[in-house]
């Protein structure tokens, strides 16, 4: 049984082709103006790598922001149930995910087979999400990947940040670069609240191992250190933090494809 | 000439007046006796007279506000569950009352406050009734909720309306007092609550007197020295310590305007239509000091007592000390004209309207009335938007450009031309 | 039934067409409903039409110069709606104060529009206090007179009680309504039930009644629809507002079946009977004093936590879908208490913050991974 599942979030476009419970293979590719578009390619270039027919594959399930505009999927389900799913595939014993993607931020609790229990969401704040980090290193001409490692070792004592709104976070970091704070600094004061905020959101739900961390943000070192000291244990980051979401929807595809056939 | 200083020795006497109202609160505590949480909004001045210790939260939001502590503590009831939106006051002293595992009190502004016994709230403001209700579930205590109703302009324009108004306040007014009589085991003499509503009204008067000396060209006073005065009400409103602590005032602000000497020097005066942000206080002193602006007056100030109170019956004067001059509980029109009126008598010559992001009671009609006097009085206005407690609704970029622009329309006015 | 729900839909939808013709063809005067709480059977006696001012859902623009966007969008949105001539069916308007920002909103109201009729009542909050019953009293006959002012006419206690009547037997059709609705919830889509709900506030009660009841023999002689692969559940909150039907249908397509509610425009408006055998001031102030709990009110032996657990019970949800309206105080005070009791109940709750921009993206996956969540749970 091949099953694929599809993770259109608002950044990037997510596919995963699942074949004799393993993942066989991935794609992972910007999701664009045209979600429609992006799902089709990224579905497309997962199958060519697994070396599937489209008519092959048996079920599909999308998931993630764009999930309802799929128009090649058997079934939608969302990406909240999707990522706890995917991350107990990832790590058996996962209890809790922080997914923290493009556009918005979550904390999950789940149950050993991988079924949520509770979940919370950031409401309209991009705090701990890859937009913000998108705006931190724009504002401070630095490459994203870079912001996380260098946040670890700041020179000085680190600014306190009060706001952080990504309405007033722009301001706020030129005003403490017109000031000649290092950019390691601005950025370790930074990281500091955001994760602060996260750490409130999981607070929420409460945090019992394993904590895995998945989404785009979960490559940023900076903001994971943070976090794992914060919950005083070591986070579980799976070696593609991104396509955890689009694999749990391709569990759940062959899940369902199970149940129907018995 | 102006004389420039500031009235830093005012603020420490008040300074020690706020550490003994917590020493002997803790005292108290400690040696048995019971403590009461409730709120600004006031009747419970005769709890004292039962044996039960009143600690106000919401002055100490306030204080950890200006010591720059609400931060963190709002941080510890986003985690509980409240939303930032909720009043930070509130949220800045339940962070510590809420704190789990318990702060430690000693770690707190003047050594923290001791857990209630008992709680008292006057229903003026939701966010106090709904954060006393889960106090009263978590501290798992008695609760008394009195009803507070506000006067809207109908009911202050229909004297008979108003009558019954008063009458039902006292009933609710009396039915706390046996309320809290029967918790303490003990009675209230009548000679004792009118010796609080006596004192009271002589507070009250002294401390309009004290406002009324800012008319004077320079003021002697600027609204952030007010800011911090009022406070003795707070904890010692009704006692002879209250009256006596407003007489040193006045005789200190007397002496002032003798000698023409003032906090800020004054190019221009201005109305300061909010609230006063304590922690920023120190910086808008600053700013106000280099541009030459004095605030002089504010609504705010003048939530505090009612020289106008009757004291032959002292139930009757309790009541409408609290609920009829108090501005905030009135309608949209009392209070426009009471505003007017200040502006006036204070000779102003802009109004900087202080937006305070979580407190629905002083924002809900601010709006209305703002644009309303800006008609009526032509004076140049500016608005910012800041909160009581949570900084992070607050921004310097804005309040700076805000106040600098009103200085740029007063100066094109020209000053004192009201 | 679909023309019946047509007719209700459009007395909703297009309420200023629909009593703009109705005040013509009466020659009636209307007296606006603020929500809640008020005491329309007393209006109806001095007769004038009680309606409720519901906020539309479209944005917020003119209000916005008087009143700071922190302000809930229920009193901005009708204040809006004032202010743009969308109510100008309107003779006066009628306040209580059981929430802060209503308490405040009437005088807002009164300096905007002037021409108006005004009365507010003052509703106690604390319903456990020694003169809580009296004072209600007082503010009751302070409407009534207030009224027959207006009016010039007395309104006698016949009238009152003939009143009292017409809106019980009101209430109980609508119980039967959702008696139906329990039985067989794949039979009423959630919005529907609102519409239905909603345009009794807004047409007579008589009215609203012959047709109710023919909707009722109508939706009585449906067959039973089959269940589809869906959980129950209660959508709570709202108390004081009107949902977007957006969002109530986003709830039901996400696989969710809503099988009662505890909403304004649904059973939180007529749960509660007015007794029809009692003096009729007495009757209504007593129906206020055992109306259901909602957080604006003190009242320890009545809270709404034992309330919530026991229609989850009777209705056999499997979880609460709570609607807060942004910048209720009084709601958003009450959460933390509410998700942790609730939780503590084994009753699974999902919190949706609404405002005036409507059903958004991130509702539909809270709601749908909620809708999963309970469905795993129930398999
Ligand atoms: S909302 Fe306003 S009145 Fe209520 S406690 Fe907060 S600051 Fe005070
Ligand atoms: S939504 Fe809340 S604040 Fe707004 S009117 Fe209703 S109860 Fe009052």
């Amino acid at each position: 049984m091949i099953t694929a599942g599809i993770d259109v979030g608002s950044a990037t476009a997510k596919a995963v082709i699942f074949l004799n419970g393993k993942i066989q293979s991935h794609s992972l590719i910007a999701t664009g103006a045209d979600s429609i578009k992006a799902a089709r390619r990224a579905t497309d270039q997962a199958m060519e790598k697994a070396a599937v027919l489209p008519k092959e594959v048996d079920y599909i399930v999308s998931t993630g922001y764009g999930r309802v505009l799929v128009p090649f999927a058997h079934k939608n389900i969302s990406e909240i149930s999707c990522h706890a799913k995917g991350a107990v595939h990832f790590f058996p014993g996962t209890r809790t995910i922080l997914d923290m993607g493009g556009q918005d931020c979550k904390v999950i609790r789940c149950d050993a087979l991988g079924n949520v229990e509770n979940f919370v969401m950031n409401e309209k704040c991009a705090a701990g999400t890859g937009r913000f980090m998108d705006v931190m290193a724009k504002t401070l001409e630095l490459p994203l990947e870079d912001i996380g490692e260098l946040s670890l070792n700041p020179v000085g004592i680190p600014p306190s940040v009060s706001s952080i709104c990504v309405v007033f976070a722009r301001t706020e970091i030129l005003r403490f670069l017109r000031k000649g704070i290092p950019k390691s600094d601005i950025l370790a004061g930074l990281l500091d609240a955001l994760a602060d905020r996260v750490y409130g959101l999981s607070c929420r739900v409460g945090t019992t191992p394993d904590f895995v961390i998945t989404g785009g943000v979960a490559k940023n070192t900076g903001m994971v250190r943070r976090l794992e000291s914060m919950v005083k244990m070591t986070a579980s980051l799976p070696w593609e933090p991104q396509i955890v979401g689009a694999a749990g929807a391709a569990i759940f595809a062959k899940q369902i494809l199970e149940k129907s056939s018995e | 000439m102006q004389q420039i200083r500031s009235i830093q020795e005012m603020d420490i006497k008040l300074g020690e007046r706020f550490q003994k109202v917590f020493t002997e609160t803790w005292e108290h505590k400690k040696a048995g006796g019971l403590v009461c949480w409730s709120t600004s909004g006031g009747y419970n001045e005769f709890l004292r007279e039962l044996g039960i210790r009143v600690v106000i939260p919401e002055v100490y939001g306030m204080v950890l506000s200006s010591t720059g502590m609400s931060p963190e503590l709002c941080r510890n009831t986003d985690i509980y569950g409240y939303s930032p939106d909720l009043c930070s006051i509130i949220r800045s002293f339940s962070g510590f009352a809420l704190s789990d595992p318990p702060m430690d009190p000693s770690t707190l502004p003047f050594g923290g406050f001791p857990k209630p016994d008992v709680l008292f709230c006057a229903d003026y403001c939701p966010g106090l009734v709904k954060m006393w209700q889960e106090f009263a579930r978590v501290f798992d205590i008695p609760m008394y909720v009195m009803e507070h109703p506000w006067v809207p302009d109908a009911v202050s324009a229909d004297p008979e309306e108003m009558g019954n108004k008063v009458q039902e306040c006292m009933t609710e007014f009396a039915g706390a007092i046996s309320f809290f009589e029967n918790f303490s085991g003990q009675k209230l003499a009548e000679d004792q609550l009118q010796k609080i509503a006596n004192n009271m009204k002589e507070a009250s008067v002294l401390w309009h007197d004290i406002l009324a000396m800012n008319q004077n060209i320079p003021a002697p006073l600027s609204f952030f020295d007010v800011a911090n005065q009022f406070a003795v009400f707070q904890f010692y409103k009704g006692t002879d310590e209250c009256v006596q602590y407003y007489k040193e005032l006045k005789a200190f602000v007397e002496d002032r305007v003798a000698n023409t000497v003032t906090s800020i020097p004054e190019k221009y005066r201005v109305f300061w239509f909010g609230l006063p942000i304590g922690y920023r206080m120190a910086q808008h002193i600053e700013k106000f000091t280099r541009i030459q602006v004095q605030p002089v007056m504010s609504q705010w100030a003048c939530y505090f007592g009612n020289p106008n109170m009757e004291t032959n019956d002292p139930i009757r004067g309790i009541v409408q000390y609290h609920n009829l001059s108090t501005l905030q509980f009135r309608g949209v029109e009392w209070k426009r004209d009471y505003i007017l009126k200040l502006i006036e008598d204070y000779k102003v010559d802009g109004i900087i309207l202080e937006i305070s992001r979580t407190c629905q009671v002083i924002n809900f009609d601010q709006k209305d009335i703002a644009e309303t006097l800006v008609k009526k009085t032509g004076l140049p206005m500016v608005s910012f938007e800041a909160d009581l407690c949570d900084e992070r609704l607050y921004s310097d970029e804005q309040f700076n450009n805000a106040v600098d622009s009103l200085v740029e329309m007063m100066e094109r006015r020209g000053p004192g031309r009201l | 039934m679909n023309e019946l729900m047509d007719k209700f839909n459009w007395v909703v939808k297009d309420t200023n067409a629909y009593l703009t013709r109705w005040k013509k063809q009466t020659g009636k005067k209307i007296m606006g409903c603020y929500p809640m709480y008020v005491p329309e059977e007393i209006i109806h006696a001095a007769g004038l039409l009680p309606v409720t001012i519901f906020a539309k859902d479209e944005p917020v623009t003119l209000a916005d110069q008087h009143m700071h966007r922190y302000v809930c969008h229920v009193v901005r949105g009708n204040f809006d709606l004032s202010l743009k001539n969308r109510l100008d069916y309107l003779d006066g308007v009628v306040f209580t104060d059981f929430c802060l920002t209503v308490r405040m909103a009437s005088s807002v109201w009164m300096v905007n529009n002037p021409q108006l009729f005004y009365h507010q009542i003052f509703t106690p909050q604390n319903m456990v206090g020694d003169q809580t019953p009296q004072s209600l009293t007082r503010q009751f006959v302070r409407l009534k007179k207030a009224l027959e002012d207006y009016t010039g006419q007395e309104i006698t206690q016949d009238a009152l009680s003939k009143s009292i009547a017409i809106y019980q037997e009101n209430r109980e059709l609508l119980c039967q309504l959702y008696k139906l609705r329990q039985a067989n919830p794949e039979r009423f889509r959630a919005r529907d039930i609102a519409m239905v709900v909603a345009a009794g506030m807004v047409m007579p009660k008589e009215e609203h009644s012959t047709l109710l009841a023919q909707l009722i023999e109508q939706a009585g002689a449906l067959a039973p629809q089959q269940a589809e692969d869906k959980v129950r559940v209660i959508i709570s909150g709202a108390f004081c507002d009107f949902p977007q039907p957006g969002l109530l249908n986003m709830i039901e397509d996400t696989g969710a079946l809503v099988c009662d509610d505890d909403i304004f425009v649904g059973r939180r408006l007529f749960n509660t009977p007015t007794a029809r055998d009692k003096e009729p001031i007495q009757a209504l102030v007593e129906r206020y004093l055992n109306d259901l709990p909602d957080p604006n009110k003190h009242n320890p032996d009545n809270e709404w936590v034992p309330y919530l657990v026991n229609l989850v019970k009777e209705t056999k949800a499997q979880g609460i879908v709570m609607l807060v309206v942004k910048y209720c105080e009084a709601h958003q005070f009450d959460l933390p208490y509410l998700s942790k009791e609730l939780t503590a109940a084994g009753i699974p709750i999902l919190i949706i913050e609404t405002n005036d921009s409507g059903a958004t993206e991130q509702m539909r996956t809270r709601l749908q991974a909620f809708t999963e969540m309970l469905i795993s749970r129930r398999d």
